[in-house]
Order: structure tokens, then sequence, then C-alpha cells
């Protein structure tokens, strides 16, 4: 049985404004609780004071770039099992076997549209992943 | 075609009026400032930071529904990648009217009046 959506926080990180508005619109408009980060180091410090159920994480950012974010959040302990969805505007095979090696779990293509977007939070939403075994 | 209203046609129906229009006047805002910032990275002839705008208006413009721009848009970050400067001269421009286009069909079809007078 899945939980109310307002319990489930989604942490959205991007620079681009206009791309966290339109993320924060959809997700709260489907009735969960968002918070939005403009930068992977912001994002960093953020997850601290909170543990999203689920995060999306836009590759291309200046300064930390997706990848390293996602590789820098999955060495936080409450990060480990939470789903990280990489958005990208352009992927590439490089970029996937880069974004999984760094731990993350999946690539959502932007433009972003609502419809696909909201099966993938669902879906993520309701999953936990398996933390990465010690080396 | 310059605009597809279905990306945000569902959107409309699931927020509260007044947030749908905020959001949409928030978007042609900073793509107005967008198009200034093209503009002048066009005539300083700054490829690199060009590209880089380029991919961010590939994702914002197709996202609301600007569809030829996010096309032109990705055209344009590959020609400054390649450091094609006459291709992504002319692509820039073809991005601005594109997008002034698309901006005022989004208004047309989810402002209307409102936005007119504003």
């Amino acid at each position: 049985m899945s939980m109310d959506p307002r319990s489930k926080l989604i942490l959205a990180i991007d620079d681009s404004p206009e791309d966290l508005a339109l993320l924060n619109a959809i997700v709260m408009g489907a009735g969960y609780t968002f918070v939005g980060s403009a930068s992977g180091e912001d994002a960093l410090s953020l997850v601290h004071r909170c543990t999203p159920r689920l995060i999306l994480l836009d590759i291309q950012m200046p300064g930390l770039g997706g990848v390293e974010t996602c590789r820098r959040l999955r060495e936080n302990p409450q990060i480990k099992t939470v789903p990280i969805a990489f958005l990208t505007a352009c992927k590439t095979r490089g970029d996937v076997k880069e974004g999984l090696a760094a731990g993350g779990n999946d690539f959502i293509v932007k433009p972003i549209h609502r419809d696909a977007l909201l099966q993938r939070v669902q879906y993520w939403t309701n999953h936990r992943v398996a933390a990465p075994k010690a080396a | 075609m310059d605009f597809d209203d279905s990306a945000l046609a569902g959107l409309k129906d699931a927020l509260p009026g007044a947030e749908f229009r905020d959001l949409l006047t928030d978007y042609l805002e900073s793509t107005a400032a967008r198009m200034a910032k093209v503009q002048i990275l066009r005539a300083t002839q700054n490829w690199n930071d060009l590209a880089f705008e380029a991919h961010t208006l590939v994702s914002t413009g197709g996202s609301y529904g600007l569809v030829r721009a996010s096309t032109l848009a990705r055209s344009l970050q590959h020609a400054c990648k390649a450091g094609d400067a006459e291709q992504a001269s002319m692509l820039a421009l073809e991005l601005i009217a594109a997008t002034a286009r698309g901006c005022e069909a989004l208004r047309s079809r989810f402002l209307g009046d409102r936005a007119a007078a504003a």
C-alpha cells in the first residue's frame, strides 16, 4: 500500500530556476512535498537537515556537476538507500556509465514531461535502493 | 511548430489558477532575460558560454512547450561546441525569433488578456 504522497519529500537539484519551478509545480501538483536546490554544494548541506524520499539531480551544472554531487551524496549514510534519478538534456552512454558508477539509479531525459516524470516519481518513492556493499 | 500546448495542459488542471499563471509569468520573464544574454554572447562571440546557455534552453524550452526553440537550442549548442561561428551566429538569431514566437503563443494560449493588458 503506498503512503500519502504529502509524507514523501522530493529533492530536486538543478541550476535552472525555470526547470526547478516546473519540477516544483508538477511534484507539488501531484501532492508530494518538494524542496529545490540550485547547486550540488547547497544540496550536500541540505541533506544533513532532511532526508528526501527521492532525489532528482541535473547532470550538467556549473560548479559541482551532477555526477560528482551524486558520488558525494552517497557518502552520507542517510542517503545510501535513497533513489537518485539523473535529469539530463543529453543522455550519452558515457553519462549513463559514469552516473551509475557514482551511485545513480535512473535517468530522466529532459525536456520534462509531466506524466512521464510523475510515473518515475511514483515508482521510486515506493522503492528503496540497496546500500552499496562495503569494499 | 513553435509551441505545443500539451506540455502544460495537464499541469494547468493540476494547479490552482494563480500558481499556474505565476509559473508561466516567471518563465516568460526569465526567458526574456536569457534571450538578451544570448544576444550578448553572440555579439561577443563567446561560444563556450553560449553553448552552456543553449544547453539550458534545450530543456527549459521543451519543458514549457517551445518545441522549435528547444530544437534550435540543441543545434546551437552543437555548433558552438564545434566552433562553427557562422552557423552558431545564424542559429542564435533563429533561436531568438522562434523563442519570441513561442512565448507569444504560450501567452496567448494560457494567459490570454491578462498578460496582454499587463
